[in-house]
């Protein structure tokens, strides 16, 4: 049984070490968790642009610009018309979405501030994003 | 407008008449001298020992101005009570001119208060502010039956009205002055207003930038918690060794995001600390303009911007911390929005020890100011910005204040000076501050 590969998209490193710490045990309905990691938009989208097996993006927003984040939803929604990864946004910020940005947000499955995010929330969407993706 | 009393002697009536508001009125060095050389002129061409400029006061009608001449019984600024029934009451309550060739030939004349110093003839207009409310007559008296021909009744009634131009010029310049005051107050509301404004925009950029050690240590420690729950279940040994490996990488995490989430907060607080004049101290200036830097590292990274602070840094001055610190952090703001564009670039400090000062030069390599910019970039709402209020990723001091307040906390709080210099290869600001603040 293939793992379910998390891209972890941020440019703080420690969100990716945290991520990878609380997952590292984690295992749902037989399936092990293969983590992998960007610390910034650009490069999420090359990664993305060579596994179409990614099952969930979680991923921060202000990176190298402040709508980075943004970039990476468009690209995989609308130009590789990829609906069946989950995306959740995981950001400092709990401010309104930018206007230009706001046909995106129905190809987002969640956000998640990063204060409010306890290691049951973390592994809950993982169970549920791994659940979507085999349904 | 307040107003006074004055006895009409022709009705035996009192009535009450406008005078100008006391913050209003005339400062009598202003106008006296030019004011003097009219009555002079006008004694002589009036052949009259008395001409006078009398102002009326609330409950008084003073000499403002007077001509010089050996026969003249009159002194400056003497003052007589209203309600006698001068000539100057009457001119004043009748708003109209008087004249009167001779007292002692007029039953209503006859024993009014001049004729005691034997002035029996008089000639007067009344002299108003724009406003209309009076400021008194001008007037000639002389000891003998006078009576003037309407070319002598018409020059006395012009030079009257040249008074009341120089009156109008005043009330102008007073109001004027006025303006420009209330124009200051507001500049020193505004460079107050703006000092808080980037106190604010520090205090957001440190929340965003905590938010994530804070999410950090959040998630780890509870992943810690949810393994030392389940600890009590491990039954064998190998489990429990890799329970306490996990435990301890969290910890490890956990102390690492801690660390830096405390060390966020610390520069936050060093560089907000009250700005009053009693908080100074001895410092490291490198570290404080690095913990500027700190600070900043948002803005500075989503405009790619990179910075070395070099020269003297282990340099100690004893002055204020904080507002050196907003200091710098205009000084970054501006090079990011106006030599920059939002298009990246790099700013260099080189600190420098000199007999009795601490020179700091701060240099970016962007654009630029023009010459003819130079000595204007310091002025209050100055700004090159074209669109008022447009933000450059994330930064917005298009207020044309920035520098405004870098001189003025340059000047009046760190007592150092600032300048200038540019060219296409960027701009540098140098700036001299004394190593000890004399509180």
């Amino acid at each position: 049984m293939n793992p379910f590969k998390i891209l972890v998209v941020d440019d703080e490193i420690d969100v990716f070490v945290m991520t990878k710490i609380v997952l590292k045990r984690l295992k749902h309905k037989g399936r092990e968790i293969d983590i992998h990691y960007t610390d910034c938009g650009t490069d999420a989208i090359e990664f993305l642009k060579y596994h179409n097996d990614v099952g969930l993006v979680l991923l921060d927003i202000v990176m190298e610009s402040e709508n980075a984040g943004y970039e990476v939803v468009d690209y995989l929604r609308n130009e590789k018309k990829n609906d069946k990864t989950s995306i959740y946004i995981r950001t400092g910020y709990s401010g309104a979405v930018p206007t230009e940005y706001m046909h995106l947000v129905r190809g987002i499955d969640g956000y998640i501030s990063k204060v409010e995010q306890t290691a049951e929330v973390l592994n809950g969407l993982v169970c549920e994003s791994i659940d979507q993706y085999y349904s | 407008m307040g107003q006074s009393t004055v006895k009409v002697r022709e009705d035996d009536s009192s009535r009450v008449v406008p005078i100008i508001a006391e913050e209003n009125q005339l400062v009598r060095e202003e106008v006296l001298s030019k004011w003097q050389n009219l009555l002079n002129l006008i004694s002589e061409v009036f052949d009259v020992p008395s001409a006078l400029i009398m102002r009326l006061r609330e409950t008084d009608i003073e000499v403002f101005a007077l001509n010089k001449h050996d026969d003249n019984p009159y002194e400056a600024l003497e003052q007589c009570k209203l309600g006698m029934g001068l000539y100057c009451e009457t001119v004043l309550g009748t708003d109209s001119p008087l004249e009167v060739p001779n007292a002692l030939e007029s039953a209503i004349w006859k024993d009014n208060p001049d004729v005691k110093l034997d002035m029996i003839s008089y000639l007067g207009y009344p002299i108003k502010w724009p406003d209309g409310s009076y400021f008194g007559t001008i007037c000639v008296l002389d000891s003998k039956t006078r009576t003037y021909n309407e070319m002598y009744k018409n020059m006395l009634k012009e030079f009257g009205s040249v008074l009341e131009t120089d009156l109008e010029l005043y009330i102008k310049n007073y109001e004027l002055k006025q303006s420009i005051d209330a124009l200051e107050k507001t500049q020193d509301q505004l460079i107050k207003l703006e000092r808080n404004k980037i106190t604010t925009e520090l205090m957001s950029g440190i929340a965003h930038e905590i938010n994530t050690p804070i999410g950090v240590s959040i998630t780890t420690a509870s992943h810690i918690n949810k393994i030392a729950e389940k600890g009590s279940q491990i039954k064998d040994l190998e489990t429990y060794s890799e329970t306490l490996d996990d435990i301890q990488e969290g910890m490890v995490l956990l102390n690492r995001n801690l660390e830096a989430a405390a060390s966020l907060i610390s520069s936050y607080k060093r560089i907000s600390t009250d700005q009053s004049k009693g908080d100074c101290k001895v410092f490291v200036v490198a570290d404080y303009v690095e913990s500027v830097f700190r600070s900043m590292r948002y803005e500075l990274k989503l405009n790619h911007v990179n910075h070395k602070v070099s020269g003297n840094t282990e340099m100690t001055i004893f002055s204020c911390p904080g507002p050196l610190s907003q200091v710098f952090m205009n000084l970054i703001n501006n090079s990011i929005l106006h030599g920059f564009h939002g298009s990246g670039g790099h700013i260099s400090v080189y600190i420098e020890e000199t007999s009795d000062t601490c020179k700091i030069e701060f240099m970016d390599n962007g654009e630029g100011i023009e010459n003819d910019h130079l000595e204007k970039i310091f002025e209050p709402f100055y700004t090159r910005s074209k669109v008022l209020n447009k933000d450059i990723n994330g930064l917005n001091d298009n207020s044309g204040m920035g520098l405004c307040i870098v001189k003025e906390i340059v000047e009046s709080t760190l007592k150092g000076s600032i300048k200038c210099i540019s060219n296409s290869d960027g701009a540098k600001f140098i700036l001299d501050l004394p190593k000890a603040v004399i509180l």
